[in-house]
């Protein structure tokens, strides 16, 4: 039954590669670009947060597939103009685009969750470390960063499952990941026991992601006194 | 206005000259005088939202202020980042809340001033820490978090927190207001055993038997203003005010 | 500009009725969906909570298994498979006759699925929030336990699910567009179609892209008036 496994072994673990250089590679990128954006998110009343929250809405409120389909085949209309900017290869190679929504996308998430931890970090800490005598880059290093990371760590490995699970859709635009490679096995061999082999793929990283999640909370023990 | 009148020779550490806050239109610092001198002990009291915590939090420059001069130690505070952390190093604070850092254990959460901003190396940050995690008593719990240690324990490593500077002066923020009471003693004989050894100090509390047993000077505020100060016997046989009686009725029952 | 509006119209020249009815499949699927999904859900989290072991220990898996696969491979099995198990039942039972399964099942129950594995969870949350001190002044009072849950938990539990069960929809929401993968005409799927009509992806994507932000505005503002409604009843009782 699963001969066209081992037939196909290359094609899977070109898959296994992309999904994974995916996943990582929106999920690290995205949280780099979501900290200045839950920042300003976090200063209510500025415009900055304003036209932060109105991004953050618009991806939330749109699937991950209609953003993927503006992306890739929206942009094919504005050819000229994206090669005279040099942007072409962005959303002409399937991958990349993809990478570039999910970019998009996780972004929006990500940015909520770090909003909520940088309005959970208490003000009196940040008088205690000026009161022994810590400059504003200190505090926010030794204080509101370690902290903050604490606070986020759960919500970002939930993040970073879902992620995971959305860079699936990529394979709409066809690109080689497990999902994309699942769908081509399909319509060659008819054999539906190629989806479990993906369904497999997934599972796995996420069990592996969730159990080093767990080692990481584990050394915040601070959080969770007694 | 009593101002003190005995003209000593000691050095004059905290200077105060005609300092006013507002928060909006709220005016709630008029004029305030105060001169600290070297090794002196001071306890402040006064009604809720009479500006003693605002008051005390100047001092180190927690709070900005729109009138007045702040001296400390010869050093003028103005809003340059130098001079500002330069006070807080010789300026200590104990909260109310005790804002110890959560994620830190009790030993590092004593040596990350001295390291980062004392420039400390970190086994003579570890050597001082224990030596005032001893003081405070409880050497034991330094490997615990905050989260772990009642609140009487908790403000006295935030004491010991303190200490750790080598501050010239310590300001209390009614040190004692969030502990259970069977906690206050704990943190009380700390506090009494620093004033004995001649730590400069400016408490903000309602413990007047602190007041009574270590205090040179009892200062009464009321809406902003320093309304009264005197040594704690006249201050509490003989109050001049009406409203330091009323006050004193108060805590007296 | 003008052109591209006149895309949307009624009628043989434009695509305005086709997204529309497209649009109704969507909500059709979304709204058919919810009371099985919230059925799972309690089912779910009741066998997370029961005292078997096995029972429990399925409950998990399910959780894990469905909050893990990605939701287009959940669906694209779900409908596969049941075809194919549809297709070896007739031929055992009813030999040349060839049922096909609906797409639209296919999607409820892949969604339904999908929804539970998350809602399960949000019903423990809400259970343990109302507290056990509730069920234990219930039996007090005499009621059984099936009482208590019906009379006493259950309607404070609501107040707790509401916010998480508000964002699951709109998960939900989203997640019909996969169902245009399956074949089903949705709106996405009529959205394709004009697509390959008229060529102006960036036009099309966009509109639909701003139906689907609408959609979770309005779902958004029921969501704010179901909640004060149902917490003013609270301050009520007060
Ligand atoms: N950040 C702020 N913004 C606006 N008003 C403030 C702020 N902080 C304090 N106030 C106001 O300033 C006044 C003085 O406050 P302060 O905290 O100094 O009083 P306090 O004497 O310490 O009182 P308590 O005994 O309650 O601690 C109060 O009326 C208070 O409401
Ligand atoms: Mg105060």
């Amino acid at each position: 039954m699963f001969a066209h496994l081992m037939d196909n072994l290359d094609l899977w673990r070109i898959g296994f590669a992309n999904t994974l250089s995916l996943t990582v590679l929106s999920f690290v990128i995205g949280f780099i670009i979501a900290i200045p954006v839950g920042l300003a998110r976090s200063r209510t009343g500025t415009w900055m947060s304003r036209i932060t929250y109105g991004y953050v809405y618009i991806i939330r409120g749109t699937p991950l597939l209609v953003q993927i389909f503006l992306l890739y085949y929206g942009a094919g209309q504005f050819h000229k103009a994206l090669s005279q900017l040099g942007l072409w290869w962005l959303f002409r190679e399937a991958y990349y685009c993809g990478l570039f929504a999910l970019i998009l996308n996780t972004v929006a998430y990500q940015a909520e969750i770090v909003r909520g931890a940088v309005l959970a970090i208490p003000k009196s800490l940040e008088e205690a470390g000026a009161s022994v005598s810590l400059s504003m880059l200190q505090i926010f290093r030794f204080i509101h960063l370690p902290i903050a990371t604490a606070r986020m760590l759960p919500a970002l490995g939930n993040e970073f499952v879902l992620l995971l699970k959305a860079s699936a859709l990529v394979s709409v635009i066809a690109v080689t990941d497990v999902m994309g490679q699942a769908r081509y096995l399909f319509s060659e061999t008819l054999d539906l026991s190629v989806y479990y082999v993906a369904a497999i793929n997934y599972l796995a990283i996420v069990l592996v992601a969730e159990a080093i999640l767990r080692k990481l909370e584990a050394r915040n023990i601070w959080l969770n006194p007694r | 206005m009593a101002h003190s009148d005995q003209k000593t020779p000691a050095k004059i550490i905290i200077s105060i000259s005609a300092l006013n806050k507002w928060y909006g239109d709220l005016h709630v610092l008029r004029d305030i005088d105060l001169d600290v001198k070297k090794g002196e002990r001071i306890v402040i009291a006064g009604p809720s939202g009479s500006g003693k915590s605002t008051l005390i939090r100047c001092i180190n420059y927690l709070e900005k202020y729109q009138g007045g001069k702040i001296v400390v130690d010869g050093v003028e505070l103005i809003d340059d980042r130098k001079i500002i952390e330069n006070i807080r190093r010789e300026v200590g604070m104990v909260f109310q809340s005790f804002n110890l850092f959560p994620h830190l254990t009790i030993l590092e959460n004593c040596t990350l001033g001295p390291i980062q901003g004392l420039d400390l190396p970190k086994e003579q940050a570890i050597e001082k820490a224990m030596h005032f995690l001893n003081k405070v008593n409880i050497p034991e719990q330094a490997d615990k978090y905050p989260g772990q240690l009642s609140g009487g324990q908790q403000q006295r490593v935030a004491i010991a927190r303190s200490l750790c500077m080598n501050p010239d002066v310590m300001l209390f923020d009614e040190p004692t207001s969030a502990l259970d009471p069977e906690m206050v003693k704990e943190v009380l004989d700390i506090m009494v055993s620093l004033a004995k050894e001649g730590m400069t100090m400016l408490c903000v509390t309602h413990e007047m038997g602190f007041a009574k047993e270590v205090a040179d000077r009892v200062i009464f505020m009321d809406e902003g203003q320093i309304m009264e100060q005197n040594n704690p016997v006249e201050f509490f046989t003989n109050p001049q005010h009406e409203r330091t009686k009323e006050f004193l009725k108060q805590i007296f029952f | 500009m003008f052109e591209l509006i006149a895309l949307l119209s009624f009628g043989d020249q434009g695509w305005g009725d086709e997204l529309l009815k497209g649009l109704g499949v969507t909500l059709a699927l979304a709204f058919a969906t919810v009371p099985f999904a919230l059925i799972f859900s309690f089912l779910v989290a009741w066998s997370k909570e029961a005292p078997n072991r096995f029972l429990r220990m399925a409950g998990h898996g399910y959780t894990t298994l469905f909050r893990s696969l990605p939701e287009i491979l959940t669906l694209i099995i779900i409908y596969y498979q049941s075809q194919a198990i549809l297709n070896s039942f007739t031929s055992l039972f009813l030999p040349g006759i060839s049922i096909s399964i609906n797409p639209f099942v296919a999607g409820m129950l892949a969604l339904t699925l999908v929804f539970s594995a998350l809602g399960s969870e949000v019903v423990r949350a809400a259970y343990r929030a109302v507290g056990k001190g509730q069920l234990e002044a219930s039996y007090s009072v005499g009621l059984s336990s099936r009482k208590a849950f019906l009379n006493v938990i259950l309607p404070q539990m609501w107040r707790h699910m509401l916010p998480a069960f508000g964002n699951l929809w709109l998960i939900l929401l989203k997640d019909t567009s996969l169902v245009s993968i399956i074949a089903l005409s949705d709106i996405v799927r009529y959205t394709n179609m004009a697509i390959a009509t008229t060529k102006e992806p960036f036009f099309f994507y966009t509109v639909l892209a701003l139906v689907y932000v609408s959609l979770s505005f309005i779902s958004g503002r029921g969501q704010m008036l179901i909640e004060r409604r149902v917490n003013r009843n609270m301050v009520g009782g007060r």
